[in-house]
């Protein structure tokens, strides 16, 4: 559709993208139980970031705790949480050259809840783990799910789809089940309903101390991935075409995995199991922009990012007053077109 | 410093099987190697390992003089071009992309592709008479326009060895010697090449090297090599060499053994 648009139209692209996330987001601020209005949310923004009143106060004391102490921060979160998933989405799928790949497909983020919920249900009990917080716990379950689906779906050399998805069934299945063990034994039943949440993933506790770890977490991967992109461009060839024009493709698997498994870690700690976002985002973001990750990668961090914030909008409308997890959200929008791309020939288990 | 790249005793396994065994070669500068062998003798293996997607058992592989190994992947990017054998991809790029990654070595770290980089695919891309095909998308490209492609790509690596793994692989005849002839015309280039037509081989290669077993069993010239011994050994195939009055040698194959 826009494969091969000039520097200056990508450029115009982008720009009507991060404007459409901007008013996602204000829209996001605005729905809830009590109404606001738009203008307020910008003036109270506005004036928190400069710390300054620019605007006069017009609105009551209750507003600007509403917008600014609650709905602000946890719109940031997620919209860094639809960009980061995005973003591993994309750097697995260069490393294993299979666009099935996913964070969550690949058990990744089962074995980050896993780890999160025992910091939470068990780290008390073990002296040496109570310091521990919950990410580290997050991004340790992330690494060690992602080390057994690598080496058991890449084993031969090569990671064939087939096998890469499988063994990321059964590493997710072994992790979901060590999840609800650990929920089942822990004798604190109020840690159970904390826990239940990371394994369904919501946005309803984000607040502003998970502001910084989502967007440093995001900021430093979204870098890291576009100084990389011409590598990550030539890892789509295959490994025998990526050595020989000259890349390192060992330190490039590495640095990938690290990267994933830290932005999997960070954002399951934060927001719990969020399924299908990297899966969809990439792939409708390559057959619109292209392939090369020089333009794929901030096209498809700008659309995950919106993709998040409608489907938490939507999580929250569709059963209110209460709230839908939105894992179910983008399960429900994001199995069928795993099905669907399961269906293409391109993607076959045979190949 | 004749031989622009030289193995020394050059092995690898794949657990207890050694697939090639203590293979020492040697390719002259400006020349043209042909590897010839039976299915499985050990050809890819032993260009795989001498480009380092295979990771040697033991054995060194020197290139313009130094040992491989010491050198990193984008040094040897620039001295060595290899036109690979896997080349099944899945994901949309254009020719163009594609082409712009041959460059990924002379490229500054961390920059873009240069104006300068585009030039040089551009006319690589006329090289193979695919300069009407920049801006299409690589996976409409027909079997032949693709291999077009990547040898294109080998040549805009400006890298004074090409190392090609079964170039000529699911082409028909017209681009068989299409690919050949082009390989051949290049000056200053060492072309060291897997062949899996005989005739092609004596017909382009200045040298051949016959594989058998993972063993390197002849090394000459074409007339010396390929000799109707030697293609019943290989090949368990009967052939006669006929040489033409125009001084042009080819092999007429009979049956099999």
């Amino acid at each position: 559709m826009l494969k091969h648009i000039k520097k200056s139209t990508f450029a115009i692209v982008c720009i009507v993208m991060l404007i459409l996330l901007m008013a996602v987001m204000v829209l996001g601020i605005n729905l809830g139980a009590v109404d606001l209005s738009p203008q307020w949310i910008f003036k109270i923004i506005l004036n928190n970031i400069s710390k300054r009143e620019i605007f006069s106060v017009d609105w009551e004391n209750s507003v600007q705790s509403i917008v600014w102490g609650m709905r602000f921060p946890k719109v940031i979160v997620c919209a860094c949480v639809g960009a980061g998933l995005s973003l591993t989405g994309i750097l697995m799928q260069a490393m294993t050259r299979n666009s099935l790949a996913d964070p969550y497909i690949l058990g990744i983020s089962s074995g980050a809840s896993t780890g999160a919920t025992a910091i939470i249900l068990i780290g008390g009990a073990f002296p040496l783990l109570s310091g521990i917080s919950v990410g580290v716990g997050a991004f340790a379950g992330a690494m060690i799910s992602s080390a057994i689906v690598l080496i058991l779906g890449g084993a031969s050399g090569k990671f064939s789809p087939g096998k890469l998805v499988l063994s990321g069934t059964a590493v997710s299945a072994i992790f979901h089940a060590l999840t609800n063990l650990l929920i089942f034994l822990s004798p604190d039943k109020r840690k159970v309903n904390s826990a239940l949440f990371w394994m369904e993933g919501s946005f309803a506790s984000a607040e502003w101390e998970d502001v910084f770890p989502a967007v440093a977490t995001f900021i430093v991967i979204f870098t890291i991935a576009m100084l990389l992109n011409k590598s990550l461009d030539t890892l789509l060839l295959g490994d025998d075409i990526a050595i020989t024009v000259g890349v390192n493709v060992k330190a490039m698997k590495l640095i990938i995995v690290a990267a994933s498994s830290l932005v999997t870690g960070i954002m399951v700690s934060i927001s719990g199991c969020i399924g299908f976002v990297g899966l969809v985002v990439p792939h409708i973001s390559r057959t619109i922009i292209g392939t090369s990750h020089k333009r794929m990668i901030p096209f498809a961090v700008l659309l995950g990012a919106i993709f998040m914030v409608l489907a938490d909008m939507f999580s929250r409308v569709i059963v209110a007053p209460s709230e839908l997890p939105i894992g179910v959200v983008t399960a429900l929008l994001g199995a069928p077109f795993f099905l669907a791309m399961l269906k293409k020939s391109s993607y076959s288990f045979s190949k | 410093m004749n031989n622009i790249l030289t193995t020394e005793n050059l092995c690898f396994s794949v657990g207890d099987r050694e697939l090639i065994h203590k293979i020492s070669l040697k390719i002259p500068r400006g020349s043209f190697v042909g590897l010839i062998g039976p299915n499985g003798c050990g050809k890819s293996t032993l260009l795989k390992t001498i480009y380092r997607v295979n990771r040697a058992s033991s054995g060194t592989v020197y290139l313009n003089g130094k040992a491989i190994d010491s050198w990193g992947n984008r040094e040897v990017a620039k001295q060595m071009a290899v036109v690979t054998q896997e080349n099944d991809i899945n994901f949309d790029f254009t020719v163009m992309e594609m082409m712009q990654m041959g460059r990924y070595a002379h490229r500054k770290i961390l920059k873009n592709y240069t104006a300068n980089d585009e030039k040089i695919c551009k006319e690589a891309l006329k090289m193979v008479g695919m300069e009407s095909f920049e801006q299409r998308s690589f996976l409409t490209l027909s079997g032949g326009e693709k291999q077009r492609v990547f040898i294109a790509s080998a040549f805009s690596r400006e890298a004074e060895l090409i190392v090609l793994d079964e170039p000529t692989n699911h082409l028909d005849v017209g681009y068989q010697f299409q690919i050949m002839d082009l390989m051949k015309k290049q000056k200053n280039i060492t072309v060291f090449s897997s062949i899996h037509d005989m005739n092609i081989a004596m017909q382009y290669c200045d040298y051949i090297i016959a594989l058998k077993k993972g063993e390197v069993v002849s090394v000459g010239t074409p007339e010396e090599v390929l000799t109707s011994q030697m293609l019943s050994d290989l090949f368990r195939v009967r052939a006669e060499i006929q040489k033409q009055q125009t001084g042009q040698t080819y092999i007429r194959y009979l049956g099999a053994l």
